[in-house]
C-alpha cells in the first residue's frame, strides 16, 4: 500500500472506505462526513504536507445509489507527491463540507462544482454560480440528464436571424426599478456609510470594470469596491466566454476533442493540445516515438515563447509602453509563420494526435527555427533595455500585486505566478515528460512575488526555452512520428485504398474512435500560464465519460481579490495582466 | 551624487530611446494587407472544397466519414447509388455549414479517397450568414479554381485498389 494511503488509513480507519493506486497516484475514497478531518490531516501533518490544492472535480453517475462523486486533487510541493481524495454523495442530499478554510484556492473550484453539478458546499463563504449567469434557472449542465444542446430559450436560439426582420422596438425598454438596483445593499440601508447629510461623506464606491474593457484581455468583468482610489474588494464575474467544452467533450470521440482544446487558451494552442493528448496517452498507456517526443517538446517551447511574448507585449501595452508590443509581435509573427508551415494554421493548430504529431519537421523548417534561435536572445535584451531599468515600468510593477510564497501555494497558483513568489514548482521538473528530462535547463525563480519578479521570471523562461529548443534540435532523433498502435493510430493514408486491413482500421477509427480502458487519470502539463491538467474519466467507451480541465487562468483569478486589495484602480490592470489570463481558458 | 545625476538625466530612458531610434533604420516588417497579400505555405488549412478526378468525375463516394469525424457537425452528406452501377456510390447532396467550421482538417484527414481539400482561400466574409451554407456545386467550384491539377481516377492509379467504388457496369442489376 502507498505510504500516504497507509498514513491516512491508520489515523482514520472508519472514514476511509477504500484505497488504491491509479496511474501512480494514490487514491483514497473517504466518507463524506470525514472529509474535512482527512483534508486537515493531509494539510497539517508535516510528513504529508499537502499544501497545494490542484483541482476539484465532480462526476455524475446517475445509475448509482450514491449519484455524485467529488474528487479533490491535492499536491504536496515539498514532497512532490500527489493524492486524489474521492467522496460519494447521495442525490437527495448532494452536500459536503467546504475545504475553503484549509485551502483558499478551493473557493472558485467549489463554486464551479456547485454551478455545473449542483453540489452544495457547507460553510462556503459565498456559494453562487460562477461560470453561468447568476439567474440561470435551467439546472446544472454537467449532470448527465442535462441535454448537451441546452435547455430553455438557449436551446432554440436562432443562429440564422431573419435579416428582413423589423428591429425590435421593445428591446431597450426601461428596466424595472428593482432590476436597476442590483448593487444597492439589501440590508435596508441606502448604500451610504458615514455622515450623509453634511458636506463631506464617506461611502464605498462600486466600479464596474469590463466585460468590454480592452485591458481585461477578453471578456472578464470585475466589480470593484473602492475606498477613494484604493481597491477594497474585487469581485470577479467570469463566464462570459463559457462554451461548455467539458460537456461537449462527453459527446465527442477522443480524437475529435483535440481541435476543441485549441480554443481553450487560444494564445497557446500547442500547450493545450499537448496537455490533452498526454492525458489520453496516459489513460491508454501508449508510448510515443522519440522523434515525436522531441518535436512535441520543441513546439511546446516555441509556444511558450509565443505566449510569453504575447504576455509581455500586452502587459507593457496595458501599463503604457507601446513600443514593446510592436517588437514582441514582430518575433511572435516569425514563430507563427513557422507554425503555419508546420501545420497549416497560425493559432488553432490542431497539431497533436493521440500517439504522435500530425506532420513532420522538414529540414528547412529546422534551419529556419535555428536562425530564429540565433537572433532571438538579442531581441530579449532589446526588451530588457526598454523595460528592465525604466523607472516608469519599475514604479508600475515593483511591489504591485505582491503575494507571498505561502499564500501563492494556498491559493493553488502555478506557473510563472508561483515561481515569481519563490516557489520552484514546475511540472517539467517535478515529473519530466517529453524531452525535458534529457536536456539541460533551469527553473528561474523570483524573490519578492511582485509583478516585476514575475516579469523577470517570464523573460528568463524565454531564454531557457531557447536553450531547450536548441538542445532538442541538435539531438532530434530520426524515426517515425506516430506510434505503432494500429488500434489507436490511423494507418498511413496511402495504404487506405490499397490494403484491406488499413481500410477497415481507417473506417473504424474515424467513425467509432478507439476505446481506452475504464479508469480515471489526471495528467498535469506545464503550459505557459501554469499547470494545465486534464482529468479524464473513462467508462471504456470511445468518448470520455467526464473530462475536467484544470485551467490555470481560472484558478489564478481566484487570487485576484487577495492580490489586488489595497492597490490603486490603475494597478488592477497590472494585476490581471500579471496572471497572463486568457478568458477562453478561464471560462472554458 | 551619482544617484542624483541618474535621477535627473534619465539614462535608462535615453538608452531605450537609442534602441528605438536604431529601429528607425531597420526594414519594415508590416504588410499593407488588402493591397499586398502574404504568400501562404503549402498545406495551409483554409476554405474547404470538393475535388474532381482528371476525367471530371467527382471524387466523393459519399461514405460519410467526414460527417462522422467532424467535431463541430459542419458536414451533411446524402449518398446514393450511381444509376446503373450498383456497387458505385456518390454524394447526391453535400452541404457544409461554414459558419460552424473550425478548420481543423479532420475531414480531409478522414477522407479515404482524398475528395476533400483545404484551399488557401481565407477571405470569406459575407453579409448574410446563410450564404455560408455551401452545397455540393459551390464546394466543387471552389475546388476547381483552387486545385487545377487533378489526380487520375483511382482505379487508374493502383491496380489493386479497394473495390468498393470502382463500379462494375457489367454486373447484373439488382432484382427488386
Amino acid at each position: 500500500m502507498h505510504p500516504v494511503c497507509e498514513a491516512v488509513q491508520k489515523v482514520f480507519p472508519e472514514v476511509v472506505l477504500g484505497v488504491s493506486v491509479d496511474y501512480q497516484t494514490p487514491t483514497i475514497e473517504v466518507h463524506r462526513d470525514g472529509l474535512i478531518s482527512v483534508a486537515t490531516f493531509l494539510k497539517e501533518n508535516s510528513d504529508l504536507d499537502f499544501n497545494h490544492i490542484t483541482d476539484i472535480c465532480s462526476v455524475d453517475y446517475p445509475e448509482d445509489d450514491e449519484r455524485f462523486e467529488v474528487v479533490y486533487f491535492l499536491h504536496s510541493l515539498p514532497h512532490r507527491q500527489r493524492v486524489v481524495i474521492k467522496t460519494k454523495l447521495l442525490e437527495a442530499d448532494p452536500s459536503v463540507e467546504s475545504v475553503t478554510s484549509i485551502w483558499r484556492g478551493a473557493n472558485f473550484l467549489e463554486r464551479e462544482v456547485y454551478d455545473l453539478m449542483g453540489i452544495c458546499f457547507k460553510n462556503h463563504p459565498g456559494l453562487r454560480r460562477i461560470l453561468l449567469p447568476e439567474d440561470y434557472d435551467e439546472g446544472h449542465p454537467l449532470r448527465k440528464d442535462f441535454p448537451t444542446e441546452g435547455k430553455g430559450w438557449r436551446c432554440s436560439f436562432d443562429f440564422f436571424p431573419d435579416l428582413n426582420e423589423q428591429p425590435r422596438s421593445e428591446i431597450d425598454h426601461d428596466a424595472a426599478e428593482h432590476e436597476r438596483q442590483v448593487f444597492v445593499r439589501s440590508n435596508g440601508e441606502s448604500g451610504h456609510r458615514g455622515v450623509s447629510g453634511g458636506l463631506q461623506r464617506e461611502e464605498e464606491f462600486l466600479l464596474n470594470m469590463g466585460p468590454q474593457h480592452p485591458a481585461t484581455h477578453g471578456v472578464l468583468r470585475v466589480v470593484l469596491t473602492l475606498e477613494g482610489e484604493r481597491i477594497a474588494k474585487a469581485t470577479v464575474d467570469a463566464g462570459y466566454l463559457h462554451r461548455g467544452v467539458e460537456k461537449l467533450a462527453e459527446g465527442l470521440t477522443y480524437g475529435q476533442i483535440i481541435p476543441h482544446t485549441d480554443r481553450l487558451d487560444y494564445v497557446c494552442a500547442m500547450a493545450n493540445n499537448y496537455a490533452y493528448v498526454r492525458s489520453v496517452e496516459m489513460l491508454l498507456g501508449l508510448a510515443v516515438p522519440d522523434r515525436s517526443e522531441y518535436i512535441r517538446t520543441i513546439v511546446a517551447e516555441m509556444q511558450r515563447i509565443i505566449g510569453h511574448l504575447f504576455w509581455l507585449g500586452t502587459q507593457a501595452l496595458d501599463i503604457g509602453a507601446m513600443t514593446v508590443f510592436f517588437w514582441t509581435f514582430r518575433e511572435r509573427e516569425e514563430l507563427l509563420d513557422m507554425f503555419e508551415v508546420l501545420c497549416g494554421a497560425r493559432l488553432t493548430l490542431n497539431y497533436f494526435r493521440v500517439g504522435g504529431v500530425d506532420r513532420d519537421f522538414k529540414p528547412d523548417l529546422v534551419a529556419r527555427l535555428s536562425r530564429f534561435l540565433d537572433a532571438f536572445p538579442s531581441h530579449i535584451d532589446e526588451y530588457d533595455i526598454l523595460l528592465a531599468n525604466n523607472r516608469i515600468w519599475l514604479a508600475r510593477t515593483k511591489d504591485v500585486a505582491v503575494i507571498s510564497a505561502e499564500d501563492a501555494i494556498n491559493f493553488g497558483l502555478t506557473g510563472p505566478v508561483i515561481r515569481g513568489s519563490g516557489v520552484a514548482y514546475d511540472v517539467r521538473k517535478f515529473s519530466p515528460y517529453g524531452a525535458y528530462g534529457d536536456v539541460e535547463w533551469d527553473v528561474p525563480v523570483g524573490k519578492c512575488g511582485d509583478t516585476y519578479d514575475r516579469y523577470w521570471v517570464r523573460m528568463e523562461e524565454m531564454r531557457q526555452c531557447c536553450r531547450i529548443i536548441r538542445q532538442c534540435l541538435d539531438r532530434l532523433p530520426n524515426g517515425p512520428i506516430m506510434a505503432d498502435a494500429p488500434d489507436i493510430v490511423p494507418p498511413p493514408k496511402e495504404n487506405v485504398m490499397r490494403d484491406m486491413q488499413s481500410h477497415i482500421h481507417h473506417f473504424v477509427l474515424f467513425t467509432h474512435g478507439f476505446h481506452p480502458p475504464a479508469g480515471a487519470v489526471y495528467c498535469p502539463t506545464e503550459s505557459p500560464k501554469g499547470e494545465l491538467g486534464f482529468y479524464i474519466v473513462s467508462d471504456g467507451s470511445a468518448r470520455p465519460y467526464r473530462m475536467k480541465i484544470r485551467s490555470p487562468s481560472f484558478i489564478h483569478l481566484g487570487a485576484l481579490d487577495h492580490m489586488s486589495r489595497g492597490y490603486l484602480v490603475s494597478d488592477l490592470v497590472t494585476v490581471f495582466g500579471t496572471y497572463d489570463v486568457v478568458m477562453g481558458e478561464c471560462d472554458r | 551624487m551619482r544617484a542624483l545625476l541618474k535621477a535627473v538625466t534619465f539614462p535608462e530612458i535615453l538608452m531605450g530611446l537609442k534602441e528605438t531610434l536604431k529601429h528607425l533604420f531597420t526594414p519594415s516588417v508590416t504588410l499593407q494587407y488588402p493591397h499586398v497579400k502574404r504568400s501562404l505555405p503549402g498545406g495551409y488549412r483554409g476554405m474547404l472544397s470538393l475535388l474532381r478526378y482528371s476525367d471530371g468525375g467527382e471524387k466523393c463516394v459519399g461514405c460519410d466519414l467526414c460527417e462522422a469525424t467532424c467535431p463541430s457537425r459542419v458536414i451533411t452528406v446524402v449518398s446514393a447509388e450511381v444509376q446503373g452501377e450498383p456497387t458505385k456510390r456518390y454524394a447526391k447532396e453535400y452541404y457544409m455549414d461554414m459558419t460552424r467550421c473550425v478548420f481543423c482538417g479532420l475531414c480531409v484527414e478522414a477522407c479515404p479517397v482524398d475528395a476533400l481539400g483545404m484551399t488557401k482561400e481565407y477571405e470569406w466574409a459575407v453579409y448574410d450568414k446563410r450564404s455560408l451554407r455551401l452545397n455540393k456545386e459551390q464546394l466543387l467550384a471552389i475546388g476547381d479554381r483552387s486545385f487545377p491539377e487533378r489526380e487520375r481516377p483511382v482505379q487508374d492509379q493502383y491496380h489493386n485498389v479497394a473495390t468498393f467504388n470502382i463500379g462494375r457496369p457489367q454486373l447484373p442489376q439488382k432484382q427488386y
